[in-house]
């Protein structure tokens, strides 16, 4: 089959490897369409010290089960379904306690294991959710993102009638926007991309700006959340949460980027600092709500491209020309 | 009365002034005992916006005097604790349900006459009974209310592991109140033997010697007990040193928890990338908030004891001395003024 892999940091390519084999408890999926998402670049660049190569990135993927491994008795061939990408031990410490998402042992499809930059890819069969009529096939890759955004809310915790800043228009931004919306905030938008603040306008947010000083928070918000991992805009961020507010860390920031907190303040105005990492059984919550229609899902998806133009999806991505990248890995 | 009064930062005597008198709504109480806690160290330096002349104290516990206007659920003669937060319940920070964020917040001790004094008024809502309790065990309401207002920010998930730095008498009153509110094992970790061994009697499971001089000895036996980490570990020292330890003994998706006052300028390094990847929490209480109620029954059922944490009493003449004492004298657990 056709696979973009990573055969070193820095070095990728469509290549020709052999088709994935289902073992025990696990199934092939042909894939439908995968989203493109930072974690991608850095799996690309290199930046995951940890991470074995080569490798076929890809995660925020929708699929086709193909061929089932000996004992699968929950899916049959055919059903369309996505795949919750993190793969976790279930007996380390970690995976006891019930946060899977931390396993020790663990990791994820495109990162530790062969994603879907790849028309096959093999996952285990308790991984796969099928998707339900009402969800269209070009949305199904953002059941991913959106997982995160859920879990994200979950960390963060109650939010009906909370003043919420948003510092970051991508797509992780704008699903977390409309969520918040959902989810009973008044939110605020930061995007230095213009095109991107009437998408977050679209997607609910009361208020856009390319930066704080241009919105009126003289009270500071009640929860502040940073989708770019920027470590600038989290340390301006932590100064806008007003007393007794959370700033929620949800984008990725480079590993050894380093902010400076207050302990007075984290005492004297009772702040929380709480960070969210991938899903945590939210994959199915997340169907329920693309299946609602509540996200305009069509604003964020750009034209898909196939896996022969994956170059050109990355660098938009890179570059954020555009916002969700999606590959059809089985269209030539 | 007689009482103590600043006019300016260290500048403090014994004055005789006024008797207060009890408008509409307010009692009168006759000062018995006062706690002398940390922030009245940082008051005597200027430092917690004191409003001049200061009468500090406000972990104040009296005998009902004379009743104002209007007052009708109070008799003279009864014991009571003070709780000292005024708020104007006006406010957006009243209306979100956060008194101690109040912008126009008075406090007594703070802004308003204190209980380093013979007498204090205040609203008689603000009184909680306490006929049942002895003084030493009365005068920690107060002291009390702020770490159950601590537990209700903690929000602690039932069961978790739970380190502690830090026992002086609000590590003490935290280690009683974990105990018996959810920790599935409560490490505590401190500088001075005598009060890790309080510790033990308040029901610490495991005590550890956290020496300032040599912290790697004492980190690494934490290390030792709990490899993947601590669910939580509660600062109640305001140390930096003490934070960044902390910091370094969470488990993934542990909460570090900020209940010490740091010392304003002072600012702890963190990685935001770790913060997402493991899934840790930051977070910080202050003051007590609608928990003051719940801290005199903690004490009436024994949740909370006394026995052992009054260690040093003085009278309102040496208030001089009862601050040396708070701030420097490693012997001492809980300084109170008896009046």
């Amino acid at each position: 089959m056709n696979a973009a892999v990573v055969t070193a940091p820095g070095h990728w390519a469509v290549l020709d490897v052999p088709d994935p084999v289902p073992g025990p408890g696990e199934v092939v999926v042909e894939v439908d369409r995968c989203g493109i998402c930072g974690t991608d670049l850095h799996v690309v660049d290199g930046d995951m010290s940890w991470l074995a190569y080569p490798v076929i990135p890809g995660h925020e993927f929708s699929a086709r089960v193909v061929a089932l491994g000996p004992g699968v008795v929950n899916l049959v061939p055919g059903t369309f379904v996505v795949v919750d990408p993190m793969v976790f031990c279930g007996h380390c410490a970690q995976c006891r306690s019930g946060w899977t998402n931390l396993c020790a042992n663990g990791g994820g499809l495109g990162t530790t294991a062969d994603g879907a930059f790849a028309r096959y890819v093999k996952v285990q069969a308790n991984q796969c959710e099928p998707v339900p009529e009402g969800v269209p096939a070009a949305w199904a890759p953002l059941t991913e993102p959106l997982s995160c955004v859920l879990h994200a809310l979950d960390r963060i915790g109650p939010v009906v009638g909370t003043d919420t800043l948003v510092i970051g228009a991508g797509p992780a931004g704008l699903l977390l926007t409309r969520m918040l919306c959902l989810a009973g905030a008044r939110v605020d938008v930061v995007e230095r991309r213009p095109e991107r603040l009437r998408t977050a306008t679209a997607f609910g947010a009361d208020r856009t700006a390319g930066g704080t000083d241009q919105l009126d928070g003289a009270l500071g918000w009640g929860v502040v959340v940073d989708a770019t991992g920027n470590a600038a805009a989290i340390q301006e961020g932590l100064s806008l949460v007003r007393r007794a507010g959370t700033f929620a860390v949800f984008g990725v920031s480079h590993a050894a980027a380093k902010v400076e907190i207050s302990p007075y303040d984290i005492f004297r105005r009772e702040l929380t600092i709480v960070g969210s990492n991938s899903v945590r059984h939210t994959f199915g919550r997340a169907l329920a709500v693309l299946a609602s229609g509540r996200i305009p899902c069509d604003l964020l998806l750009d034209d898909p491209v196939p896996l022969a133009e994956i170059e050109t999806a990355l660098s938009r991505t890179r570059d954020g020309s555009g916002l969700k990248a999606t590959v059809l890995p089985t269209t030539s | 009365m007689q009482a103590v009064v600043y006019d300016q930062p260290r500048q403090l005597r014994l004055e005789e002034i006024a008797d207060p008198v009890p408008g509409p709504g307010e009692v009168r109480l006759l000062v018995r005992v006062t706690g002398v806690c940390g922030t009245d160290v940082h008051l005597h330096d200027g430092e917690f916006f004191p409003v001049y002349p200061l009468v500090p104290g406000h972990e104040i516990v009296g005998e009902v005097d004379v009743l104002g206007d209007g007052v009708t659920d109070l008799v003279a003669g009864q014991l009571v604790a003070l709780d000292n937060m005024l708020t104007c319940g006006l406010c957006d920070n009243c209306g979100r349900g956060r008194p101690a964020y109040c912008r126009h917040l008075r406090a007594l001790g703070v802004t308003d006459p204190g209980g380093f004094a013979d007498y204090v008024v205040a609203p008689a809502g603000k009184c909680h009974l306490v006929d049942d309790l002895d003084l030493d065990t009365a005068v920690l309401a107060e002291p009390v209310a702020c770490a159950m207002h601590g537990l209700d920010v903690l929000s602690l998930r039932p069961g978790s592991d739970v380190l502690l730095v830090g026992a002086g008498p609000s590590g003490l009153i935290l280690t009683q109140l974990l105990r018996s509110n959810g920790a599935g094992r409560l490490t505590v970790a401190a500088p001075t033997p005598a009060k890790l061994e309080l510790a033990r009697a308040f029901g610490a499971d495991v005590t550890v010697r956290f020496g300032r001089e040599d912290p790697d000895v004492a980190v690494a036996e934490l290390r030792g007990l709990a490899p993947d980490g601590f669910d939580v570990v509660i600062d109640a020292t305001g140390a930096l040193s003490a934070l960044e330890h902390g910091l370094g003994l969470l488990r993934d998706g542990g909460t570090l928890f900020v209940y010490g006052m740091a010392e304003k300028p002072v600012r702890l390094p963190v990685s935001p990338y770790d913060v997402f990847r493991r899934e840790l929490t930051i977070k910080g209480t202050f003051a007590q908030s609608f928990s003051f109620d719940r801290a005199v029954l903690a004490l009436r059922t024994g949740r909370v004891r006394a026995a052992g944490l009054v260690t040093h009493r003085f009278r309102l003449s040496s208030y001089a001395e009862a601050i040396g004492t708070v701030r420097g004298d490693r012997s001492c657990v809980k300084a109170v003024v008896e009046l």
